[in-house]
């Protein structure tokens, strides 16, 4: 079945009078456990879709499901509580919050979800191990390198053991080095984890990299290709 | 954990939590040493005022309040004396006579207050035994002596050891004047008392006013002034019934309550506007620091906190810049209160005489004092006035759109 479904999905924004079509009848499904890319040039509604799935923002219309759940008529709080319980998100900015260490940032979303102490306790090391930042649990985001900031957010993101991770641009702000490692993390922890990932990106490399390609232009899904 | 949170957020903007704390905390002080001398001023004023006047409490004839005269006087005080000296609230008693009357020398006559008191008394008269300008206070409870105010005494030109002609109506309507020495001559500092008040043995004017044993007023002084309306109900349960009653001074002296009270009302002004102030620097603080965190609040909301955290953990910051605050203010106003409440405030520089206010004699040094419920009454003010300012930043938060919040700088 498909963790992700939308149906006709539309987003218009207006800003004083003026409509800017940023998603047009967009109709997608994921499977469970992809790997997948958005792909398209700036502008072209990788975010606004990635806000829709991820149940920060309302389609103007059409219909999205994650996980089974209708998002698209969720309340405000219950979208919330989809988000702590089954999405985890990557932001390409303001991803950690500053004043939480490390280990802190990702333990947030069980402190949330009220999971006790000890189980918390096995969960964090054991992500911030996995994704190389033993040693560094007790540092304050602007005492890590851009690369080790995004490696925080992965492991808040699945901190929760979400369905899926959405990533939005994850790897813009990093030199390609430090993207191939985050890819590699990524990558290796959807295939050791069995989690669902969903970023976008324009840049070839990363591109190169996804399983399953979906290529947006103008709001418009124009290609959607699998590569096994 | 969001108290952790609110914690760490406060800790960051150290500067700016640390300005609004020392707001809070002056604001806290400064109240608290305005309420302490206010408090402080007014008992010394009401002190001041029961001495001059009848007590803390008085039993007088009815009929007194409405035509003060000679002629309404209490006949036999002792059944009211025998409960009055018993009860453990009341710290003394002493029977009076007042009335007013003519005194005259062979240059002058003036009108006059007089007050016969039973010297013998410990602690009658001691504001005006404390301020002898000349001569000796009052001995024998029937001596035909008589003590006078300074001011009095210039005007009718008379030395102590001289004699003087007390003249007023009796208790049965006849004129009768009765020959006093001078005994002593006291200067109180206010124009008003010492230009007015002469001071007699009551058995001399018992028995010149042929009143037996026969008096005007019983003036009760307290153990606890603060205690004035539980010893009231009490006494008025005991005391013999009749035509004689119990007033409080608030009764018998309405210009020094009316003073009291609009000085208090000036005084509450003061900490309005001084909370209003400092309501407005919270709320100024919590509003930007949660503008500030926008983004930051954007993620929280994004990765699953509820409304309802944010809200919380907007107000407990709120709180918790209020509760340092508070501690602060404590710690200081308590402090300044203290020292002015063992050295006081010498306001002798501001003025040279003229001391007298509404019927009282006021201190140039002022002693600031301060009840607990004062203190803690400020306190839950300041508390509550500034969380409900962090009401409105905290909203605000709760309502965050992810989506707005995190766009691209
Ligand atoms: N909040 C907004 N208000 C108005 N227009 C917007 C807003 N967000 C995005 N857009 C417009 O929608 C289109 C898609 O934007 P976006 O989803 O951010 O693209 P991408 O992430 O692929 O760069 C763009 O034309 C953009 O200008
Ligand atoms: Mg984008």
């Amino acid at each position: 079945m498909a963790i992700i479904r939308t149906e006709n999905l539309s987003r218009v924004y207006r800003e004083n009078s003026i409509e800017v079509k940023a998603l047009t009848d967009v109709n997608l499904q994921i499977q469970r456990g992809d790997f997948a890319v958005l792909a398209g040039p700036s502008g072209s509604g990788k975010t606004t879709l990635l806000n829709m799935l991820g149940a920060l923002d309302r389609p103007t219309s059409g219909r999205a499901w994650l996980d089974g759940h209708e998002i698209t008529s969720l309340s405000k709080m219950d979208r919330s509580r989809l988000r702590r319980d089954h999405i985890g998100f990557i932001f390409q900015f303001y991803n950690l919050i500053p004043v939480l260490t490390a280990y802190e940032n990702a333990e947030f979303v069980l402190l949330l979800q009220g999971v006790s102490h000890h189980d918390r306790e096995t969960k964090v090391s054991e992500l911030l191990k996995k994704v190389g930042l033993s040693g560094l649990e007790h540092r304050k985001p602007h005492e890590l390198s851009g690369g080790q900031q995004q490696r925080v957010a992965i492991a808040r993101a699945l901190a929760s053991s979400p369905s899926v991770v959405l990533a939005d641009e994850p790897t813009a702000n990093l030199d390609s080095q430090t993207e191939q490692g985050l890819l590699d993390l990524m990558e290796q922890l959807n295939r050791d984890l069995g989690t669902t990932f969903l970023f976008s990106s324009h840049d070839p490399e990363v591109i190169d990299r996804a399983r399953r390609l979906i290529v947006l232009r103008d709001g418009v899904v124009v290609s959607d290709t699998r590569r096994d | 954990m969001i108290a952790r949170l609110a914690a760490r957020n406060l800790r960051r903007h150290f500067r700016r939590t640390l300005i609004t704390t020392i707001g809070i905390a002056l604001g806290t002080a400064l109240s608290l040493f305005s309420i302490g001398l206010g408090d402080g001023g007014h008992l010394q004023m009401i002190e001041n005022g029961v001495r001059i006047g009848q007590g803390h409490l008085t039993v007088q004839m009815d009929s007194y309040l409405e035509s003060p005269s000679t002629a309404k006087f209490l006949p036999d005080p002792e059944p009211f004396l025998a409960v009055l000296e018993n009860h453990p609230g009341v710290r003394s008693v002493f029977p009076r006579i007042r009335g007013e009357g003519m005194l005259a020398t062979a240059y002058a006559a003036e009108g006059v207050q007089f007050q016969g008191i039973d010297p013998s008394r410990r602690g009658e008269a001691d504001l005006f035994r404390d301020s002898i300008a000349e001569g000796d206070f009052l001995s024998a409870s029937d001596g035909a002596h008589i003590f006078l105010g300074q001011k009095l005494a210039q005007r009718l030109k008379v030395k102590v050891g001289r004699k003087t002609v007390l003249t007023f109506q009796d208790s049965a309507g006849e004129i009768t004047s009765t020959l006093l020495r001078v005994s002593g001559i006291f200067r109180s500092g206010s124009s008003a008392i010492d230009g007015t008040i002469c001071l007699v043995p009551i058995g001399t004017l018992q028995r010149a006013l042929g009143m037996g044993q026969g008096v005007t007023s019983l003036a009760i002084y307290l153990e606890n002034p603060f205690a004035q309306e539980a010893v009231y109900r009490q006494l008025e349960r005991s005391l013999p019934g009749g035509s004689a009653g119990l007033y409080h001074w608030q009764t018998l002296q309405p210009d020094l309550r009316d003073y009291v009270v609009l000085d208090d009302v000036f005084g509450y002004l003061i900490y309005a506007i001084i909370l209003f102030i400092l309501a407005i620097g919270v709320l100024n603080t919590v509003l930007m620091s949660v503008m500030e965190r926008k983004r930051e609040i954007g993620i929280l909301t994004a990765i699953g906190m509820g409304g309802g955290a944010v809200l919380r953990m907007v107000l407990l910051e709120t709180a918790l810049i209020t509760l340092i605050g508070i501690a602060g203010g404590l710690v200081l106003g308590l402090a300044v209160n203290w020292y002015f409440s063992v050295h006081g405030l010498d306001l002798t520089s501001f003025s040279t005489e003229g001391w007298d206010l509404a019927g009282t004699v006021i201190d140039p040094i002022m002693r600031s004092k301060l009840r607990p419920h004062r203190v803690f009454q400020l306190c839950t003010a300041v508390f509550l006035l500034s969380v409900t300012m962090g009401i409105y930043p905290a909203v605000k938060a709760s309502r965050t759109e992810p989506v707005e919040a995190m766009e691209k700088p």
